[in-house]
Parts: structure tokens; C-alpha cells; sequence
């Protein structure tokens, strides 16, 4: 994943008003997935050495499944 | 070739602003915001996006265009990408609610993309999408590229917020209470306020979705942070554990929240007076066959390039004028007959931009010192043709607007040629119009109105309709 230097962040990004009571609730939001997105890959990962499997926590089944569903609308 | 001008609206963004240089516009950055674009447009997400028509795709500029702008910009510390011109720029107070769900589909379709690799959206401002005429009819496409920056190091979108002040609140509160939403957008440039919708909710609504997570929780999140502001008040910093799998993960999941929340506030179609204008009106059979001829002839021969009408109803002649090879800008005050509009050129890949524009009061110039976002008279220039059918009386007798001003309006948006339909005063529809005030337009007969008009165009032809005191005319600008 790209990222943008710390020290950049502020000046690249903050010139839009976040919204201080939806950026708390996307902080919130973002601590529920974050807790998910670890139970979810010890869960396969446990999964994996059951079936006798040692392959990466990540599969490429696991990140299709984290693609939008986006479609166009026209 | 010219001078170059910077756009007036186009200063918020510190990475960059718009340059409108001959035909062409440019972006001038900074070379830190520079080297960030040509990342971006290094990536697979460009070629997706740019070739799926969501973004409209830029062209670096050379060294001796960057020479020529840079002399001309009097710096030489910038760097140019060139743009295409669009045919129409438009603002979402003048979109009909499915335009403005198409854009909010459109910005989310983006975000997604970026967000899969590796970039985001730095701001959602509806400002930042328009529509452009394609092969596939009107469709909303993302003009700024400088709000592609690569992924914070925190799994938030900073434009969230914003996202749902332009698109989703707009579109509730439509869907729910058929509010129109153009006098929050032209009151507030950030759209629609949150704390409003939080009230017109109401004390039960407000607790259950959509409202709940969009509106309700971030307004008592928001003032829990309010009554301990000097407790809470820390930097954004990054996380130190960061995973940026993990943040890929979160975003994802936060983008397809809003594209299910979108999908649910489709407008649904509604109707109004003018709704069944099309099916149900004054004119014989004969009359309104030969009228379509009429049309259809003018557009055969006149072919003009951008044709603008000021009164399209359901968008008949519109499509008419576009399947004989016209871009077409068709106004009208009524909302859901401008939604009824887009429908129907999306349906049938016409090239027509519908805008809910009342041309009596056309959208005014609002923002910062009153240039940030320009007025609709001040856009709409350079058309070819300007169609006028059934509408002059409208704007005589609702709008009590002096004869010789309509024609000085329709001569100001015409280059050339104009499609006029005029209406006597003995017409039913006039008649029911000037209802109590008929003595103020006794002397508004066919003949009046059409000297006004020979003194400032010749008539090429005219066509007097059977059974009906109306009377079509091709004029060119004398």
C-alpha cells in the first residue's frame, strides 16, 4: 500500500473539514473492523494448520473478498 | 496564443489550481504535488479509471508548453497537466436528484478503485465531479485529479464527511421528504448541514437508519467532543502499529457501507404538473405532429453544434436535436421533469446534459467574492442554436418579464440560430396564465411578439400550427 510520509499528511490531507463527531465515529468504526480483520486472519490461520495447510494469513481469496462491489450504474 | 487566466474558483486546494489557456485547461501544481500525480498516474488505478470514463484523464505537458505557461504564469517552480474541455460545467444545485446519485455512484466507484490501490480521495466535493457528453449519453466523470493523493496512515477517509454533506443527505432527505436540496447547496458551499437533518428528522426517525450512523451518532459524538473539547484535543498522528492491510481492509469495508447506503437513497421518480405535459396538453393531433416536423426539419438543416433550450419539459425535441447531431444543455424549472430528462438520455445514449434551471432567475454567482462558483449566464456562451418553444409567454405573463428582455436574453445565449414557438394571447394556455390580468396583455397577439423579435433576428421561416394560435419560427441573428 502507497503511503503518504507522516510529516506530509497534515498538509496533503487536512484541508477538508473531517467532521469531528464522524471522524470519531469513523475512529470507532475503524477499531470494531481492525478487531474483526485480526479474529478473522487468526481464525483462518488456525483454519489452515487444523487442515495441515501453512500457506500466508492473506490469500487471494481474502483480498477479492475485500474488493468493492462497485458497478456501474448507466 | 492568447493569455492565460486562473480560475476564480479554483484556490482552496493547496496542491494546485486550474489554468484556462487557448481551448485548453491546465492544472498547475507544486513539484511535490507533481511527483505525488505522476505516482498515481504511474499505477494501474489510473489506466482503470481513466479508461472506465469515471476520471477524466490528463495529459502531462510537454517541455515547451510547460516554457510557454511558465512564462506566461511569470514562475518557473510549476508543473502543467492539460485536461479536456468540457462541454458543459454545471453545479449540483442545478442536477436533478438521479444526476446527483449518479455522481455520488461515480465518486464512490473512484474511491473504491483507489482505495485498492493504495490511494484515496482526498476530498468528495460534488464540485469536483460534472458531466460530460459521451457516446453512452450524459455521465458523471471526476475533473480533479490533484484530490487523488496516496493512502493517509490512518484507515480514516478524511472526505467522509464531506461526501455525505454533497451527496448522501441531499439525497435523503429527497427520498424521504422530496426536499429540494438546491437552496442548502447555493446557502452553503459544504451542502447540506448535518445538524439540519438531524432536526427535520425528527425525535423517532432520527434514531433508526439511514439517519442513525450518517446524521445522530456524529451529532452526539460531536458534542460529547464539544463539552470536553480541552480533554480530547489531541494531534492526528499515525497509528504505530501500522498494518497497512489492515487499513485496506477497513476502507474497503467503509466504501461499501456508503455504496449499500447510496444504493438504498436512489430517487424514485415523482410526478408533477408538468410530468404529464407530454401526453396530455392543448395541441391538436395535427398540430403537434407538425410541430415535431418542424423541429426535426430545423435540426436536419441548421445542424448546430451546441444547441440550448430553455424550456425542455419531459425532453422531447431535446432528443430530437440530439439524434440529429446536437450537444445539447436542456433547462427547466421542474425537478422531476429534469430527473425524467436524464432518464431518458441515459436510455437512449442521447448527448444531453439536463440542468434544473429556472431561466427566469438563472443560478446565481456564489462562493468567495461572489467568483467561486460562476453564475449560469456567465457559463452559458457560445451556442449555436437556442430553442425557445412555448416559452416567451411563460416568462411575459408568470414572470412579468418585459418583451424586449426576453429577446435581448435569447440573442445574448444565441451565436446564430434560434427555434421559436410564439403563443397569442386568444391561446387556452395563455389565457389560463393571465388569468385576472388578461387587460395587461391585450396587445401581446402573435404579431407583436414577433416584430420584437425581427429587430434583432431575420426570419428564415415560419409556420403558423392548424387549429391552434401558435406559430413556430427559425430566426438567425441579424
Amino acid at each position: 500500500m502507497m503511503m503518504v510520509p507522516k510529516h506530509e499528511f497534515a498538509m496533503v490531507i487536512a484541508y477538508v473539514d473531517a467532521g469531528s463527531g464522524m471522524l470519531m465515529l469513523q475512529m470507532l468504526g475503524a477499531a470494531v473492523l481492525g478487531g474483526w480483520f485480526y479474529f478473522r486472519r487468526s481464525v483462518t490461520k488456525f483454519g489452515r494448520r487444523m487442515l495441515g495447510r501453512n500457506r500466508p494469513a492473506m490469500t487471494e481469496g481474502e483480498t477479492a473478498e475485500t474488493e468493492s462491489t462497485a458497478t456501474r450504474a448507466r | 496564443m492568447g493569455t492565460v487566466t486562473r480560475d476564480p474558483g479554483s484556490f482552496r486546494d493547496p496542491a494546485g489550481y486550474v489554468l484556462h489557456y487557448g481551448d485548453a485547461v491546465y492544472r498547475s501544481l507544486d513539484s511535490k504535488a507533481f511527483d505525488r500525480l505522476r505516482t498515481f498516474l504511474a499505477s494501474p488505478a489510473y489506466q482503470r479509471l481513466s479508461a472506465s470514463g469515471d476520471l477524466l484523464p490528463v495529459t502531462v505537458a510537454d517541455a515547451s508548453e510547460r516554457e510557454e505557461l511558465a512564462r506566461l504564469e511569470q514562475r518557473d517552480d510549476r508543473w502543467y497537466v492539460r485536461q479536456r474541455r468540457l462541454p458543459f460545467i454545471s453545479y449540483p444545485y442545478e442536477w436533478s436528484p438521479r444526476m446527483l446519485h449518479a455522481a455520488a455512484q461515480c465518486t464512490l466507484r473512484i474511491e473504491a478503485a483507489l482505495v485498492e490501490h493504495g490511494f484515496t480521495l482526498k476530498d468528495a466535493s460534488a464540485y469536483n465531479i460534472q458531466f460530460d457528453l459521451t457516446a453512452r449519453g450524459p455521465a458523471p466523470v471526476l475533473i480533479d485529479i490533484t484530490s487523488i493523493e496516496a493512502v493517509p496512515p490512518q484507515p480514516v477517509w478524511m472526505a467522509y464527511n464531506q461526501f455525505l454533506r454533497h451527496f448522501a443527505l441531499p439525497l435523503m432527505l429527497y427520498r424521504q421528504f422530496g426536499h429540494d436540496y438546491r437552496g442548502d447547496f447555493l446557502g452553503d458551499l459544504e451542502g447540506v448541514n448535518p445538524d439540519a437533518v438531524y432536526r427535520v428528522a425528527g425525535p423517532l426517525r432520527r434514531w433508526f437508519p439511514p439517519y442513525l450512523f450518517s446524521v445522530t451518532v456524529p451529532h452526539l459524538l460531536r458534542n460529547l467532543e464539544s463539552n470536553r473539547a480541552a480533554e480530547l484535543e489531541r494531534p492526528v498522528a499515525a497509528p504505530a502499529n501500522h498494518d497497512a492491510e489492515r487499513d485496506r481492509y477497513i476502507l474497503t469495508r467503509l466504501v461499501r457501507r456508503l455504496e449499500r447506503l447510496i444504493k438504498r437513497l436512489e430517487p424514485a421518480a415523482r410526478a408533477s404538473q408538468w410530468t404529464g405535459y407530454e401526453a396530455d396538453n392543448s395541441y391538436p393531433p395535427a398540430a403537434a405532429a407538425r410541430k415535431e416536423k418542424f423541429v426535426t426539419d430545423a435540426c436536419s438543416s441548421l445542424k448546430p453544434g451546441r444547441l440550448i433550450n430553455l424550456g425542455c419539459n419531459l425532453g422531447k425535441f431535446d432528443l430530437i436535436a440530439a439524434d440529429h447531431g446536437s450537444d445539447v444543455l436542456a433547462l427547466d424549472l421542474d425537478l422531476p421533469s429534469i430527473d425524467a430528462v436524464y432518464e431518458r438520455a441515459c436510455e437512449r445514449h442521447a448527448r444531453i446534459i439536463p440542468l434544473r434551471i429556472d431561466i427566469a432567475a438563472p443560478s446565481p454567482a456564489i462562493g468567495w467574492k461572489n467568483r467561486e462558483r460562476r453564475s449560469f449566464l456567465d457559463r452559458a456562451c457560445r451556442f449555436d442554436c437556442v430553442m425557445a418553444l412555448a416559452v416567451v409567454h411563460h416568462l411575459l405573463v408568470t414572470n412579468r418579464i418585459p418583451l424586449d428582455e426576453i429577446v435581448d436574453l435569447i440573442a445574448r445565449l444565441s451565436n446564430r440560430y434560434v427555434i421559436l414557438e410564439l403563443v397569442d394571447r386568444s391561446d387556452p394556455m395563455f389565457r389560463r396564465l393571465a388569468r385576472g390580468n388578461q387587460v395587461l396583455y391585450s396587445e401581446l397577439t402573435i404579431e407583436t411578439q414577433e416584430r420584437a423579435f425581427a429587430e434583432r433576428f431575420r426570419i428564415i421561416e415560419r409556420c403558423p400550427l392548424e387549429g391552434i394560435p401558435r406559430t413556430l419560427y427559425v430566426l438567425e441573428k441579424q
